[in-house]
């Protein structure tokens, strides 16, 4: 499967090439080798370090980030020498398979992470505020979300989000039952105890500090939904869910009132065309739509000379990619990029139902969650659906915190799956396995029981 | 808890498929109207793979030209910034702009009238030359005068409107602007749109000569002067008290000479030393009605007519404003306060005046000839506004020329040329006056004009004034014009011209 996506990574190379330069690129080999190198390099750790998981995983990784770094390329076109961006994104694909392996070696079992509960709920904090230190923190199109440590620069959040899925999967299922079943006691009515609810207003005072601090509703809104969808999943309680996004929507209101980046965001999304906002910035998504229009179905073809005037929308190799593949490689690109995001989202979630404990059943949940949700809204962001946001297209668009986020958060997936029951032979000591029963009947037997922790009324 | 992640699966699957929609909305459904926007950069892309006809100067060379580089067309401007607000550009990515523009339709491949059945069936396709009126010399010599600082010349020719010469600072490069390399486009479309890259606003790709206006100062006396003329001659023998201020009616401002200088008398003795306060009460005495009336005979408040895209009206206040506005009267007879004319309408005004009072259309293109030759179409001199009586014409011709020989333009031209002139230094800043826009305007010779020529400097020191900034501008081009109208070299006719 790997293979097959090296091939077609390479014949889009050729014909990027062709369509830009009209001969093959003559750095054909090296790239070959490159691609072909680093995918039997993520196969070995896979073999050696996570034999038993799920297979489907990586080529998709590896198809997204391909394609990606073609279309950053793309945008820096091989006229001698590859420029600077698509360079450091290469470094940055090396140095992301490296942590990728490292983080399979280092996390052994999942339920490692379940220890260090608190000490990465610190580090996410840490790493979410860090952009508002002076002199360190960074602000770029209007978000204070880099830091800079000398030459080097990075967004600590994409980091920040996979350790807040870890700690809320943790806090989660240590708390099931508190946060679930009504414990408290009003007059003569059960409610619930309120004080495991001080997490959530916890968790929406980040938010509104990543909001106001940082200019940035993408991340918030994302963490959010993140932690909202898992509170559901853990305690089937719809009135979180309801809860939850009032505050948030009145949160987000508010702040619009407030910040103007987050105001004209808005505006952008819904008046792009008018004149006052096009001229504004509205540009970036009416051009955004011009290019997916000229793709049609088919396409313009990857580096074609006709799409050439796409490379005037403002960060088309980071936040517009998705309308420059929707251009270059028409409907039927831009759907099979969205199938890969279905597809791992779906295997995301298959390794979340067949996980051995709620922890790493949790984890899953909220990685894959929050990668398809960082995917869906960019997605329709680009396409107008939602207010355009700064989240990065996982594994596609150009950045190196991004990219190396989302392999980390792959390997962790990859963990999880590896320890599927059933493929793993029981080991005394462990915790015991608890399959989840997959077919119809059995399901809606168990429906039908009173489920030992989630006996709440639903 | 197994139900619920699968209910979410169901969830993002859902948003996937609302992203899939979308996709098909946009570039199925919508993508037809989408690529025919007018915003759509696309719409101007299909050009680079196609041919374009030639833009000449008068003297034939090339203005503009396309060249198959590599397989496509490029093209290319062979005077850089010097004709870049006539020619303008035919970028794939920022669409038309000036001649370009303009003549799109005669530039571009375009299918032509069918000459045999064969040609109904597969018709043929062509692309026309066209020649313009403008002299490469003459528009050296205008960029050479202004030696980069910002301002406009316009050189026109009375009895047909030719545009001789137009010349304006900032510019730009339509060669980088069409370059084939993003990067280079990129920066070059950003540096002629940048508005703070200048002191004073100017962006490079607004044409200062036809696109930004100023207030005309003591140019428009002569606007004044015909009203009086034209509809109440008793005022143009008026005497005006000598005096150094006076005060304006309805409020309790005061108006005062350039430098507090006393002047008074009747309309022959006071243009020559353009006495401010006698034009004001002159302004006064025809009325917010008669003055109105005038400046828009002039074309104040419409857009000349000249063959480019994007040329702005000059304006003048509506004589109802005047009803309320009787100090806005007095500052409107000496081109002060809301008057505000473009180098292009001053031009304008000075050949109405050198024409018999005549303005004719001003234009640029004088022929446009197929691929085989042929004749498509040829300008032919057109009236475009009776600005003044001829008689009117008659009496202020040789008060300008006053003006030249011992008024506020003395001693700037050779006699022997017979200039006829006006200048202006009109007060710029609010509330506080920190600049003056200097101009002026002139035609000569005299007795039988051949060129008309608006200069304006704007923003200079408060300290300069239109004599002496616009002064040795307007000296060089009338030279250079005359010699170039005489058949010989615009730039062997005086030492103080640049060569």
């Amino acid at each position: 499967m790997l293979l097959m996506v090296d091939l077609i990574l390479t014949t889009f190379y050729i014909l990027l090439a062709f369509n830009t330069t009209n001969a093959l690129p003559k750095t054909l080999v090296p790239f070959g080798v490159c691609v072909v190198g680093l995918s039997v390099a993520l196969h070995l750790a896979n073999r050696i370090l996570a034999p038993r998981a799920n297979a489907v995983f990586v080529p998709l990784a590896v198809l997204l980030n391909g394609i990606g770094f073609l279309f950053i390329l793309r945008w820096n076109p091989l006229d001698g020498k590859v420029s600077n961006y698509a360079i450091l994104q290469a470094i940055w694909t090396g140095v992301s398979i490296v942590l990728y392996t490292a983080t399979l070696a280092a996390v052994r079992r999942s339920r490692d992470l379940d220890r260090y509960r608190f000490t990465l709920l610190l580090l996410a904090i840490a790493l979410m505020l860090s952009p508002l230190i002076p002199h360190v923190g960074e602000t770029v199109n209007g978000a204070r979300l880099w830091v800079r440590v000398g030459s080097f620069s990075f967004q600590p959040i994409e980091f920040a989000k996979i350790l807040l899925c870890i700690f809320f999967a943790s806090y989660f299922a240590d708390n099931r039952e508190l946060l679930s079943i009504p414990t408290a006691r009003i007059g003569n009515r059960l409610v619930l105890d309120p004080r495991p609810l001080v997490p959530i207003l916890a968790v929406w005072a980040l938010a509104m500090v990543v909001i106001a601090g940082e200019n940035d509703i993408g991340f918030a809104l994302l963490i959010f939904t993140v932690f909202l969808s898992l509170l559901w999943v853990t305690t089937g309680r719809w009135r979180y869910l309801v809860f939850g996004f009032s505050l948030f929507v009145i949160g987000a209101y508010t702040a619009s009132k407030f910040f103007a980046h987050f105001n004209s965001r808005i505006d952008e999304w819904l008046h792009a065309a008018s004149p006052a906002i096009y001229h504004e910035g509205g540009a970036q998504l009416v051009q955004g739509w011009f290019s997916l229009a000229a793709g049609g179905v088919t396409g313009t073809g990857i580096g074609s000379h006709a799409s050439l005037v796409s490379g005037n929308i403002p960060e088309i190799s980071t936040d517009m990619i998705f309308a420059s593949i929707g251009e270059e490689l028409g409907l039927l690109g831009a759907a099979a990029i969205v199938v890969c995001y279905l597809l791992f989202a779906g295997s995301g979630l298959r390794t979340a139902q067949r996980a051995r404990s709620v922890f790493s059943r949790l984890v899953a949940t909220a990685l894959t969650l929050m990668l398809g949700f960082q995917a869906f809204f960019i997605m329709a962001g680009v396409l107008r659906l939602l207010p355009l946001t700064g989240v990065t297209l996982p594994f596609v668009a150009r950045g190196g915190s991004s990219l190396m986020a989302d392999y980390v958060l792959m390997a962790i997936l990859m963990r999880i799956s590896d320890e599927e029951p059933g493929v793993e032979p029981y080991r005394p000591g462990e915790e015991p396995p608890t399959p989840e029963v997959t077919t119809r009947r059995a399901r809606r037997r168990r429906a039908s029981e009173p489920e030992m922790l989630t006996a709440a009324p639903h | 808890m197994g139900r619920r992640i699968q209910a979410l699966s169901v969830v993002l699957s859902l948003c996937f498929l609302l992203v899939l929609l979308q996709l098909v909305n946009i570039q199925v459904v919508k993508a037809k109207s989408l690529n025919a926007d007018p915003l759509n950069p696309r719409v101007t892309a299909k050009i680079q793979n196609e041919d374009r006809g030639d833009i000449l100067a008068a003297n034939g060379s090339v203005l503009a030209q396309s060249v198959v580089v590599k397989g496509t067309y490029q093209r290319i401007y062979p005077y850089g910034s010097l004709f870049a607000h006539i020619v303008g550009f035919n970028s794939p990515v920022y669409s038309n702009y000036g001649l370009e523009e303009q003549y799109n339709t005669y530039l571009a491949t375009h299918t032509l009238a069918p000459q045999s059945i064969a040609e109904l069936l597969t018709p043929r396709t062509g692309i026309d030359t066209i020649t313009t009126t403008v002299v490469p010399p003459l528009q050296q010599l205008a960029a050479a005068e202004l030696a980069g600082r910002d301002g406009a010349v316009v050189v026109l020719q009375p009895q047909t409107g030719a545009v001789l010469a137009m010349f304006d600072n900032p510019t730009f490069n339509p060669n980088l602007i069409v370059s084939p390399s993003r990067a280079v486009y990129t920066a070059a479309f950003r540096a002629a749109t940048c508005g703070t890259c200048n002191p004073h606003g100017f962006a490079p790709l607004t044409a200062m000569a036809y696109q930004d206006t100023f207030a005309p100062g003591s140019t428009s006396k002569v606007v004044t002067s015909s009203a009086a003329y034209d509809f109440n001659p008793a005022l143009a023998t008026k005497y005006y008290p000598v005096t150094s201020t006076i005060s304006l009616p309805q409020s309790n401002k005061t108006l005062s000479n350039f430098g507090f200088g006393s002047c008074g008398g009747d309309i022959a003795t006071m243009l020559p030393p353009s006495c401010d306060t006698g034009f004001a009460e002159l302004g006064l005495d025809l009325g917010g009605h008669d003055l109105a009336a005038q400046a828009n005979a002039f074309g104040y408040n419409l857009v000349p007519p000249l063959d480019l895209p994007g040329v702005v009206a000059s304006t003048f206040p509506s004589a109802a404003s005047f009803l309320t506005n009787q100090p806005g009267l007095a500052y409107s007879a000496i081109g002060q306060e809301n008057v505000a004319a473009s180098a292009l309408q001053n031009a304008l005004i000075a050949a109405g005046i050198a024409n018999g009072g005549v303005i004719m259309q001003p234009r640029l293109v004088t022929e446009i000839r197929d691929q085989d030759g042929a004749l498509v179409f040829q300008a032919k001199p057109t009236a475009w506004r009776r600005a003044l009586s001829k008689t009117a014409a008659a009496q202020l011709v040789p008060l300008m020329q006053d003006v030249a020989t011992y008024g506020t333009a003395a001693g700037i031209f050779p006699p022997a040329l017979q200039v006829a002139a006006k200048t202006g230094t009109a007060q710029a800043g609010y509330p506080v006056i920190t600049n003056t826009h200097d101009w002026m305007i002139a035609f000569a010779p005299a007795s039988k004009p051949t060129v008309a020529i608006a200069v304006v400097l704007p923003w200079q020191p408060i300290s300069q004034t239109g004599a002496e900034e616009a002064g040795p501008v307007m000296k060089c081009m009338i030279e250079g014009t005359l010699a170039y109208e005489a058949g010989q070299p615009v730039d062997n006719t005086s030492s103080t011209c640049p060569a």
